[in-house]
């Protein structure tokens, strides 16, 4: 097995812990290559393919320098579709500034380009090499639109989106055609929380949450671990229309449950197809999934709240969503419960979003239960 | 913020009314009425409710989202329910806008002249309202009332001042969410004086929550008649700092309290453990909060927006 990866990146545990599960189910390691290794050109893939294996892909992410070359690699494709940018040589020199909002758009087409080369290089090796993950799965679900309108097109349960928009004023009059008033506002290629608005509209007001700061002169954006409350339309302009020509995912604002003094939703990840690893996250603010703002609970105290059928059916539509992806092992779906607690709605489908510190199914975390799943004889 | 609908309310649990299974348990479960974004028309689904047969039965009734698009206040729902007086005799309880963040801000909900009301339900013993804007209680004067609690992202100063010469002479817990100036809450200290000087001879659970002057209404309740009959007294969510703690531990009558609720505070840990030596069975001082350092030191009530 080859894992692709940051290894021994600080504050990622992802490939010793996947390394881990293949240990205590005796199997022997994989082979690891490192991002920044495969993206400086010092490894040849294809080289170490070659011999026909399982490949699994990692998150690429939280390494700066795999962040420069990811943003030099999709340099000229950024500056031919016009998103904002800088070029190749002034990507690999870019400073850290961390929780800076850089150039996702950017970053997203460099990741694009090297998912798609593996996939040349593993369609050139004819069939010989799997994935864990399938490249252009990875690829689509880093593209919020596009997976929005695959699940959609599905008949999976997600909230109503609206087309992209360009800037705030546009923003505003595609929410009036379509009789939303309360959207989020997602970076279309942002991870995790990056650059997410929840934008509460009536006449005559508006209101926006959000962890990103806005710092003047020149404008930057920044991640910040606060929840702010931007009121003033000017502001709130300001902040949509500095985000939107990253590109943006608009959708309905679907109102979450609340439980435990906290709004809440769930992250579930499917292995196989059938969910299983499962966390419920309360919030107290609506963005709910926040990693250090939030506390994590237990999804039976939601379960005690739904009707059997209600949470069954949550159960269904994460089957439903992985089916979708038949060729990707696991996949970290969030869902809201809405208001009420008889509906919800696919928010989003993360590539990467296995990693849950502590979480199980059945004594097992979600490592081991892909591993288990990968070698259902051993 | 307001995270969570009501589980239960008036002593029983609530669920949403649907208009297909009708008023089944009216005894048994407390109905709240409520719609959604691209739901039923509000007024239609209160209209359908108060049309069932058994609603003569119900002693509680919620009002949830009314008005999804922020566009509408409570008056429409305030001329239905009393148009529908004599058939809502057992109406004990009644809560108007249990909305959560989610569905709608705090200071986005419209109310209304709620005065009708008194005259209309003289059994109610329980009032409950969310949000400020629009508010407005008349005169208030009733027999029977034992709870009235108003929670607001900013209470107009003119709804304080309709409490405070209230006559309610079974008031029995009195809760204000007194919220920021920024969001309407324009009332002073000076406001709240006849609560202060005792004017509700049954009061035992008094909460001043919320509010940006926190720390004056501490240093003012702790020399306050009205302390001597409390045996709950609730200053959360607010801006206390130790200023206002400080007139509370040096009180002898806090110490007589049953329950002291500070929680979402400024106060310092060594005056945190005074009050807690003071021997008050039950002391709340959660989630306490540093001032903003982005903002010159500003502190923040729990509820605004």
């Amino acid at each position: 097995m080859i894992l692709l990866g940051n290894p021994g990146n600080p504050g990622d545990s992802r490939v010793d812990l996947f390394q881990a599960a293949l240990r205590a189910r005796d199997l022997p390691p994989a082979e690891v290559i490192a991002y920044e290794d495969l993206l400086a050109g010092r490894v040849d893939l294809a080289a170490v393919l070659r011999r026909g294996s399982l490949l699994r892909i990692e998150s690429p992410g939280r390494n700066p320098a795999v962040e420069r070359a990811l943003l030099a690699r999709g340099a000229e494709a950024a500056a031919e579709d016009g998103s904002p940018g800088v070029d190749r040589a002034s990507a690999l020199r870019l400073p850290v500034d961390r929780g800076r909002i850089l150039y996702p758009r950017q970053w997203y087409l460099g990741f694009r380009s090297l998912l798609f080369e593996i996939l040349e290089i593993t369609d050139r090796l004819d069939g010989t090499v799997t994935f864990t993950s399938h490249p252009a799965d990875i690829a689509e679900m880093f593209d919020k639109r596009l997976c929005h309108s695959r699940l959609q097109a599905a008949g999976v349960r997600v909230p109503k989106a609206l087309p992209a928009v360009h800037g705030y004023e546009e923003l505003r009059s595609r929410m009036r055609e379509a009789g939303l008033s309360r959207v989020f506002v997602k970076l279309n290629h942002g991870s995790s929380a990056s650059g997410v608005v929840a934008l509460a509209t009536a006449p005559g007001r508006q209101l926006a949450w959000t962890t990103v700061e806005m710092v003047s002169d020149p404008l930057r954006l920044y991640n910040s671990r606060r929840l702010r409350r931007y009121e003033a339309e000017s502001e709130v302009a300001a902040l949509i229309d500095a985000l939107a020509p990253h590109g943006v995912h608009t959708e309905a604002w679907v109102p979450k449950a609340g439980l435990d003094g906290a709004v809440c939703d769930l992250r579930l990840v499917t292995i196989g197809g059938r969910p299983e690893q499962t966390v419920l996250r309360l919030s107290r603010g609506p963005l709910t999934n926040l990693h250090l703002l939030n506390r994590r609970a237990d999804p039976a105290l939601l379960r005690s709240r739904m009707t059997a059928g209600a949470w069954e059916s949550v159960l269904a539509t994460c089957r439903q969503v992985a089916a979708q992806y038949p060729r990707t092992l696991h996949l970290g779906i969030d869902l809201a419960v809405r208001v009420g607690f008889r509906d919800h709605a696919v928010l989003e489908v993360n590539a990467f979003g296995d990693l849950l510190h502590g979480v199980q199914a059945d004594g097992r975390d979600t490592y081991a239960s892909e591993v288990a799943c990968l070698t259902p004889a051993a | 913020m307001i995270d969570e609908n009501l589980e239960t309310f008036a002593g029983k649990r609530v669920v949403d009314y649907n208009p297909e299974e009708g008023i089944a348990k009216p005894r048994d479960v407390v109905y709240r009425v409520r719609t959604e974004y691209d739901g039923p028309e509000f007024s239609e689904l209160l209209g359908t409710f108060l049309a069932d047969p058994r609603v003569v039965e119900i002693p509680a009734l919620v009002i949830g989202l009314f008005e999804p698009e922020a566009a509408g206040d409570t008056q429409e729902i305030v001329r239905l329910l009393v148009a529908s007086r004599d058939r809502l005799t057992q109406l004990r309880a009644l809560f108007l806008g249990d909305i959560t963040y989610e569905e709608q801000e705090i200071s986005w909900i419209q109310q209304s002249d709620l005065s009708s009301l008194w005259a209309a339900f003289p059994q109610l013993e329980h009032l409950q309202v969310r949000g400020g804007d629009k508010l407005s209680l008349g005169t208030i004067r009733h027999a029977k009332l034992r709870t009235l609690i108003l929670e607001s992202g900013g209470l107009p100063a003119t709804v304080v001042r309709q409490v405070a010469s209230a006559e309610l002479p079974y008031l029995e817990h009195l809760e204000l969410w007194l919220g920021s100036d920024n969001y309407g809450g324009d009332s002073k200290i000076r406001d709240l004086a006849p609560i202060l000087a005792g004017r509700f001879p049954m009061l035992r659970t008094l909460g001043l929550r919320d509010s940006e002057y926190a720390d004056q209404i501490a240093v003012e309740v702790a020399a306050s008649p009205v302390l001597g009959q409390l045996e709950a007294l609730d200053l959360s969510l607010g801006t206390l700092s130790d200023v206002g703690a400080a007139a509370l531990v040096a009180s002898p009558r806090v110490a007589r309290l049953k329950k002291l609720d500070l929680h979402h505070h400024y106060v310092s840990p060594e005056l945190i453990a005074s009050l807690r030596r003071l021997g008050i069975k039950e002391v709340n001082a959660d989630d306490p909060k540093q001032p903003d350092e982005d903002d010159e030191g500003a502190r923040y009530v729990a509820v605004s927006e």
